[in-house]
């Protein structure tokens, strides 16, 4: 496997972080490290350590001590996770254990409360000449994305600068009839970053869970959706934008353009009962789709 | 609540902020508002633009001032909260852009202000009868 200067600061909590590295071993790529992060609330003992000299490392020690209750996902969650599996090219088994060694040789082990925590600043601007991946994790600083060199890869379920805010799965297939996914060097800003890569999708096949949506499922099947497919989208595109970009070793400065958002505000959360519609109609049918799996359209 | 029953509420006076006055680089929330209740059906882009601009301030803040700035969209900082008569009057408005444009963030943020309690229940009605209808007669539009 080739490797990439690529540093994936990866949630254990996220699909992402699985359909990341899933699809990059599949392209022969492998990235430099990956940083297996717990996100996990700092407790009042590591917010009065980071006060004293050391502060930050000593805080991080009785951070990585925390204890929190392992993810778990209901029975029905999970059902839902695997069956949506039918509908890529390449399924992943999102709710069972993961054996991140087989896609990194370098892994660190991190327990942070979010991209404002100091101990994952530090560590960030000490890595500053590998490019990151980001899974998830909340919003990055201001402070963190405007230091020199940092650059860090973010792919967002939606078609930039059209598609831009939360619940874009759920909105792009509302406004555009399809879903898409961009990928762009992360900025202050709502996605605004400049632009790696644009990508839109076929509709897949998703008829097999027609039968389950109902109003007290309908919230199960939204975050299993965002859970189990929509990695799968944002991967898709951060590696075909790699194989396009024909990016060697370094990925620091790919060619990329800026985004002109004037005009588009971002999209806010959905509200449930048009989130129920939507899925809704992203589960019926059409004709000629059985068996459709989810694939790279050109806009 | 049907679309006349909105009109009616567009039609209702608009409380003593009404008689503020519009000062140059900022929107006064009461005027617009009647002005758009004029034009209700046929609003034009900028209206459109400032609805969504606005629906977003209220969906975030849960709250709407009677006087914003048009350059960076904040509240004017003397301004007051309007009451729940602006707001419904407001909600009316997203509805009829709605029923013009398509445009499902004006409907989610209806939908939203409901559940949040900032006007009373009846709006769940038109918002759910809009979306019943979409469900059961009108494609997706899909935008290029």
């Amino acid at each position: 496997m080739r490797e990439i200067d690529l540093i994936v600061i990866g949630d254990v909590a996220c699909g992402t972080t699985k359909a990341y590295l899933t699809y990059l071993k599949d392209a022969g790529l492998k990235p430099k490290s990956l940083w297996l992060t717990r996100f996990l609330p700092a407790s009042d003992a590591v917010l009065k350590a980071r006060r004293y000299p050391f502060g930050v490392e000593l805080g991080n020690f009785i951070h990585r001590r925390q204890s929190c209750a392992p993810p778990s996902h209901s029975a029905e969650f999970k059902s839902i996770c695997d069956s949506l599996q039918r509908a890529v090219r390449l399924p992943i088994s999102f709710c069972d254990e993961f054996d991140y060694g087989g896609y990194a040789e370098d892994i660190h082990y991190l327990t942070v409360s979010d991209y404002n925590d100091p101990f994952l600043h530090k560590k960030i601007l000490k890595n500053r000449q590998s490019t990151f991946l980001y899974t998830n994790g909340g919003i990055v600083p201001e402070s963190l994305l405007l230091e020199p060199d940092v650059k860090i890869f973010h792919i967002h379920p939606g078609v930039v600068p059209h598609m831009r805010g939360s619940d874009c799965f759920l909105w792009s297939n509302l406004v555009r009839g399809r879903a898409g996914a961009s990928c762009f060097y992360m900025s202050p800003g709502i996605d605004e970053g400049e632009i790696l890569a644009v990508e839109e999708f076929s509709r897949p096949d998703l008829g097999f869970l027609k039968e389950s949506l109902n109003l007290e499922s309908e919230e199960t099947i939204y975050r299993a959706l965002s859970f189990s497919l929509d990695p799968h989208m944002r991967a898709m595109v951060f590696i075909k934008m790699l194989i396009e970009k024909g990016a060697g070793s370094n990925v620091k400065s790919l060619p990329s353009e800026q985004q002109d958002i004037a005009g588009h505000t971002p999209y806010l959360w959905m509200h449930p009962k048009l989130r129920y519609k939507v899925i809704k109609d992203l589960l019926t049918t059409q004709s000629g789709d059985e068996g459709a799996l989810l694939e790279v359209i050109k806009p | 609540m049907d679309v006349n029953s909105l009109q009616i509420i567009l039609n209702k006076p608009l409380t003593k902020l009404s008689s503020s006055l519009q000062r140059e680089g900022e929107l006064n929330l009461i005027q617009f508002i009647r002005t758009c209740s004029e034009n209700v059906g046929e609003f034009n882009s900028v209206e459109i633009s400032r609805l969504l601009q606005l629906c977003r301030k209220l969906e975030i803040k849960r709250e709407l001032y009677c006087s914003y700035n048009l350059n960076d969209f904040l509240a004017v900082e003397e301004a007051d909260v309007v009451d729940v008569n602006v707001i419904e009057s407001f909600l009316a408005l997203l509805l009829f852009a709605f029923l013009q444009t398509h445009d499902y963030r004006l409907l989610n943020a209806v939908m939203k202000v409901t559940s949040y309690g900032l006007c009373r229940p009846s709006y769940n009605d038109p918002s759910d009868q809009l979306l019943i209808a979409l469900n059961d007669c009108c494609e997706v539009p899909v935008r290029a």
